[in-house]
């Protein structure tokens, strides 16, 4: 009997643990991706003119959703290169709010990613639906055609 | 009854561990740039249209020139490349030459004598935008007569 006794605490006490680590459970999804094409069409007039420097993505090209039950949590961003040439610069901004309790702040600027995190955006709650806008400058004919490729990130810090 | 809390004790085990294998604070997407070979080559300035039509007496008639009407301007984002010229005309009553002046991105070869051969007109081009003046001179000699030559001229953006 003691030993069914020892059992069901153990059920128990690995129940909560179960139920702790779900509700501390911080998960960030990403969706969407922005491949970007550029070619003779780019060009500011034609032959003997350059390419167009700076592109945007559509307002809603990636979208962030956020669980983390409540808090103060900071999204902050960074990127990793796997092929990317140096005269590019990469930018993002948040473009709107999407839908969840407590407060957001912060990103609706534009501001580049670097190859270390900077802070981005703060919130409270869990949200869906947080659209971004990327940029890309710094393209020219100096660019060899090439396919330049960078995978950017957006971490979950408790603040 | 063990058997049976074992089995419970694992499924909740189980949930509990997917409950942190799909927690997840970080998450990315990829941005994916593809530039495209570019080599684009125009002409500004329309036909051209050059009259032999005086001479000094004693001479050869003098040469027709134009310099102001044709440019060329070019656009690559590849290395090596050159500027070729040719004319459509295989048979010539006269002499046709042109050559690239004001050159800016890449350097200026010597004078052609037009052909249907592709010659060189612009060396060295660089990864860059680029212009140029087109220098033509039509001459003709008295032993040659009159007529006309209508040169159909291509102007081409190839590997070096």
């Amino acid at each position: 009997m003691k030993k069914i006794t020892r059992f069901i605490v153990l059920l128990v006490m690995f129940g909560l643990i179960a139920i702790g680590e779900r509700a501390d459970a911080i998960v960030i999804t990403v969706s969407g991706s922005w491949p970007l094409a550029i070619d003779a069409s780019d060009l500011v007039a034609g032959a003997g003119s350059d390419l167009i420097g700076t592109y945007e993505s559509n307002s809603d090209q990636i979208v962030l959703d956020i669980d983390v039950g409540r808090g103060n949590f900071r999204v902050d961003v960074s990127k990793i290169n796997t092929y990317w040439h140096s005269d590019f610069q990469l930018y993002v901004r948040r473009t709107s709010d999407g839908t969840g309790g407590g407060k957001i702040s912060g990103g609706t600027s534009y501001q580049e990613i670097t190859d270390t995190y900077q802070s981005f955006f703060t919130f409270k709650k869990d949200r869906t639906g947080i659209n971004l806008q990327l940029k890309l400058s710094g393209v020219s004919v100096q660019v060899a055609p090439d396919t330049y490729t960078t995978t950017a990130y957006y971490t979950i810090v408790k603040i | 009854m063990k058997r049976l809390i074992a089995v419970w004790l694992a499924v909740i085990l189980v949930l509990g561990l997917g409950g942190v294998a799909v927690a997840a604070n970080s998450d990315s997407h990829t941005v994916t740039v593809q530039v495209s070979a570019i080599n684009e080559l125009a002409i500004t300035g329309g036909n051209l249209t050059l009259t032999i039509n005086s001479a000094t007496a004693g001479l050869e008639p003098d040469d027709a020139t134009d310099s102001t009407t044709c440019d060329l301007l070019w656009t690559t984002n590849q290395a090596s490349k050159k500027i070729t010229v040719a004319t459509s005309l295989a048979s010539q009553n006269f002499t046709l030459k042109v050559v690239a002046q004001n050159v800016s991105g890449g350097s200026a070869a010597s004078e052609v004598t037009l052909s249907t051969t592709a010659q060189d007109l612009v060396t060295a081009v660089g990864t860059t935008t680029g212009s140029c003046d087109l220098a033509y001179t039509a001459s003709a000699t008295a032993a040659q007569g009159t007529g006309s030559d209508a040169h159909t001229v291509t102007y081409t953006i190839t590997a070096a």
